[in-house]
């Protein structure tokens, strides 16, 4: 979709953020009928929208794995995660770059025999 | 696993232009920077959300998970040096997601991801099963919507609704102030307005 183009006046903006924020606290929210349309917007928003939680094991082992770089030094865990995805990224760059180079040879080899 | 989106709602996000709200999670920082297995308390309050806002940048579980690990692990690692420089704690927790999931938009591969709206609403037991339908249609609706507003416009809304931060907090998240995240709250729910017109929802 293409970003609407429009003017907003600060003052719009801060009627509308003091009545959002009437709205999530549960309490009557009101905004001259220019922001109506925005303000039922908000409405549904904040009947409908809700957290997407994570899944209970991944939370749990996220936990575990929080405790232990507590209990340790907590830049050595960031550490060994980011190793761990650069050893991943590594792994498959040579595992694509031996692929290709397999392929190439047997591709020239069937040429040749033909 | 927390099941209320904004148990701290109400404390935060009433906060006025100008105004400098306080931060409730600060007893909990002073914790964990004195104790670091008190960090604990803080995971379990946000996780919920920080993954949330992810998955709805990214509309893929796995790499919410990521950024949700990435977060939380470098917060751990600079939690002892956080200190209150006129916003939350929670700000900056998500300014550090905010950072993982520009991350991950660079880094991803092409790769199909599971379209937003048809992530499955958990729902009650014992629920009318009507309502449900409805509800889940509603929402599907809302982020289909979601997924076609600019992308600064889309975290936003989730920074607001879903996350339950004000507009100063979504500043400070967003690198911007106050005044243009509130112009983008505003902007945002203009879009979302027109695009449900135009579903006739």
């Amino acid at each position: 979709m293409t970003p609407r183009r429009m003017t907003t006046s600060p003052t719009d903006a801060d009627l509308l953020d003091r009545a959002v924020s009437a709205l999530l606290d549960d309490e009557p929210a009101t905004v001259p009928p220019a922001l109506a349309d925005e303000l039922a917007v908000a409405r549904v928003l904040s009947g409908s929208l809700s957290a997407v939680p994570p899944g209970a094991e991944f939370e749990d082992a996220l936990a575990r794995r929080l405790t232990r770089g507590s209990r340790g030094d907590p830049g050595r865990l960031m550490g060994r995660f980011a190793r761990h995805h650069q050893r991943l990224v590594v792994t498959g760059a040579v595992s694509s770059v031996l692929l290709s180079t397999a392929s190439a040879a047997v591709l020239a080899w069937r040429l040749a025999h033909r | 696993m927390s099941t209320d989106p904004r148990p701290e709602h109400a404390a935060i996000a009433s906060d006025t232009p100008g105004g400098t709200p306080g931060d409730p999670d600060l007893v909990d920082v002073r914790a964990a920077q004195a104790d670091p297995a008190a960090f604990d308390r803080l995971y379990r309050r946000y996780v919920d959300r920080v993954y949330s806002y992810a998955f709805y940048q990214l509309s893929d579980h796995h790499e919410a998970e990521d950024v949700t690990e990435r977060t939380f692990l470098s917060a751990l690692a600079a939690i002892g040096r956080y200190e209150d420089e006129g916003s939350t704690f929670r700000a900056w927790l998500f300014r550090i997601a905010h950072n993982a999931i520009a991350n991950a938009h660079r880094s991803r591969a092409r790769r199909l991801t599971e379209p937003i709206e048809s992530i499955a609403e958990p729902t009650a037991p014992g629920a009318d099963p009507a309502a449900v339908v409805a509800r889940a249609d509603r929402t599907r609706a809302i982020r289909a919507a979601l997924a076609m507003i600019p992308a600064e416009r889309r975290q936003v809304i989730v920074l607001r609704f879903v996350d339950g931060l004000s507009s100063r907090e979504i500043g400070a998240v967003l690198g911007r102030s106050p005044g243009a995240a509130r112009v983008l709250l505003h902007r945002a729910l203009a879009d979302l307005a027109a695009v449900l017109d135009r579903a006739d929802l």
